[in-house]
């Protein structure tokens, strides 16, 4: 079962639209990576699946559920539904690493006794290997733990999906293989799905389940992985010959 | 400009071949000749070929007064969408507020009282120092007038109305303006650069209620506590002018500053500066919101948001004289 449909999307800024006609689903419990070179709408897709950038034409149906981007409802429902992990990590640079955690729990779940709050926000940075940095800034913190603290305040929410936009970036390869292990390890043990934005062919090979590769404003490959590396097409064989 | 016809009939190979397959089958060669020529020396008048060394004009190029008027009518619907904008973020702002005081929920813990803070408590030394002085200055400047007259004893009266009506709430507005409101567009453009906007967003977090509400109560609390504090330090400037320059008695000085200041002049002066605050907060979270870029947008961003705050200031505070005085 597919958790996100998109049906002849076009997606662009103003009137001009980057991504045409696209037609996709994203399964349930499964880690699928949308894929390209830079600039070929990666990110622009991400954002209107995450409900930030409303598309130009065409639907997103997020669990059987047309995702509005005219009701303020439709879209906070979305919202609580999904975790997101920026490029940057975007941890707000004022608060440390729990209070950044616990910010979504304080505003939306007013119920909660900080007892609660310190168990879910504790129990989300052991997930991510960072206990001991509960009460740094994100100024003390390396690229790579910054991004662990992006994702454990994704998974903060217990969200349906959770999208990561370009999660190597910037990190060296241990550090971003470490991070890759992490999202896998996060699939397999909670079931969360996971939409993975890159580039970076060794993310592609360590995680992916599934790859939507996009080229020329087009969805050019939609697949299982295995599908993906034997397909005899000029642009994914160039692709993987000049990116490797 | 007139095409060089001559150039081209003189052309040899498959340029000339095309142009013989054009020639118009009506006109015998002698008169096509003839027509080139008056062409040709149309072409090569003096005037005309002075306008073809200085003026590179295109025949379909709007001319200057066409394009002065897209250019103004341009800027102008382009400043008239910034008006709006910027009155949608005060309605959004407002309701939020509303909502806020109503259902007192949808807001970090402890950010009101860390913003007042910051705009209250950590303004006072700067605003202190500079009503101090500009105190002292009004005063000096003053009573070299006033001995010349003999009317001494009127540098009360005249520092009581000039300070507490019209310059502590205008210094108050300019000092929060550099302070207050330099700080909230550079926090807020700086999110938005780096995405922290977008997660607020992501996480189902409003932006403008979580970061403009605690700023706008914060501005509204701390005002009062500026403007008291600016109150007496800006009179203890004259004070201090009227006794060593005068000789004039502290308490003769009050007693005379107080009998032309009236509760309506105090309770003016607090709402002035609180518009004024109002108008600062609102300008900073216009211009970091619209911030777009890379960082050079937070410096731009940044500086724009004091020049609207005290050209907004100086605005606001020219009704007020309309309307009060």
């Amino acid at each position: 079962m597919n958790i996100i449909e998109a049906r002849q999307l076009n997606i662009g800024y103003g009137e001009i639209p980057v991504l045409h006609g696209l037609d996709f689903g994203i399964p349930e419990g499964r880690i699928t990576v949308i894929l390209g070179k830079s600039g070929s709408g990666k990110t622009t897709l991400l954002k209107s699946l995450i409900g930030l950038l409303p598309p130009l034409a065409g639907e997103i149906r997020f669990c059987d559920t047309l995702l509005d981007f005219r009701s303020e409802k439709s879209l906070q429902d979305h919202y609580r539904r999904i975790g997101v992990l920026y490029q940057n990590a975007a941890l707000l640079s004022s608060l440390n690493l729990f209070e950044n955690i616990a910010l979504p729990l304080r505003i939306h779940r007013t119920d909660l006794r900080e007892k609660d709050i310190r168990e879910q926000v504790e129990k989300r940075l052991a997930q991510v290997g960072l206990e001991q940095s509960g009460g740094k800034l994100p100024g003390e913190l390396s690229g790579g733990m910054r991004k662990r603290a992006g994702l454990a305040r994704a998974l903060v929410q217990e969200p349906k999906i959770v999208f990561c936009d370009e999660p190597s970036a910037g990190l060296d390869p241990i550090t971003s293989t470490q991070l890759d292990r992490l999202m896998i390890r996060l699939n397999r043990e909670t079931g969360t799905t996971l939409a993975v934005v890159t580039h970076e062919l060794r993310s592609v090979e360590a995680v992916a389940d599934r790859v939507l590769v996009l080229h020329d404003g087009r969805v050019h490959f939609d697949g299982e992985f295995g599908e993906l590396i034997t397909q005899k097409d000029p642009f994914i064989e160039s692709f993987f010959l000049r990116t490797t | 400009m007139i095409p060089d016809v001559t150039e081209k009939s003189n052309r040899t190979g498959p340029g000339r071949a095309r142009d013989n397959k054009s020639r118009d089958p009506l006109l015998s060669a002698p008169e096509e000749n003839a027509i080139i020529k008056k062409i040709d020396s149309a072409d090569r008048h003096p005037v005309d070929n002075r306008l073809k060394k200085t003026s590179p004009v295109k025949k379909n190029e709007p001319s200057l007064l066409t394009r002065l008027f897209e250019r103004t009518a341009g800027s102008a619907i382009s400043r008239w969408g910034q008006v709006k904008d910027y009155f949608v973020l005060l309605s959004d702002e407002t309701s939020h507020l509303v909502q806020y005081l109503i259902k007192r929920k949808g807001l970090y813990p402890g950010d009101i009282s860390r913003q007042i803070l910051f705009m209250g408590y950590q303004t006072l030394p700067i605003l202190i120092l500079i009503t101090l002085l500009v105190g002292i200055t009004i005063s000096y400047t003053s009573a070299a007038q006033l001995k010349l007259f003999g009317a001494d004893i009127y540098l009360a009266d005249f520092v009581g109305i000039a300070m507490i009506r019209e310059l502590i709430p205008l210094m108050t507005g300019i000092i929060l303006a550099g302070k207050v409101g330099a700080a909230v567009t550079a926090e807020i453009s700086s999110m938005k650069v780096l995405e922290e906007l977008d997660a607020l967003k992501t996480m189902g977090i409003d932006p403008v209620k979580f970061l403009m509400i605690p700023r706008l109560i914060a501005i509204t609390v701390a005002v009062p506590l500026l403007v008291v504090t600016a109150n007496i330090v800006g009179v203890l400037g004259g004070i201090l002018i009227g006794y060593f320059e005068f000789g004039t008695p502290p308490a003769s000085f009050v007693k005379q500053m107080l009998g032309v200041l009236f509760i309506k002049d105090i309770l003016i002066e607090l709402l002035k500066t609180t518009v004024f605050g109002w108008a600062v907060v609102v300008s900073a979270g216009y211009k970091g919101f619209s911030a777009s870029g890379g960082t050079e947008a937070v410096g731009r961003a940044t500086t724009e948001s004091v020049v609207l705050s005290i050209a907004l200031i100086i605005g606001l505070d020219c009704v007020f004289a309309f309307f009060i005085y």
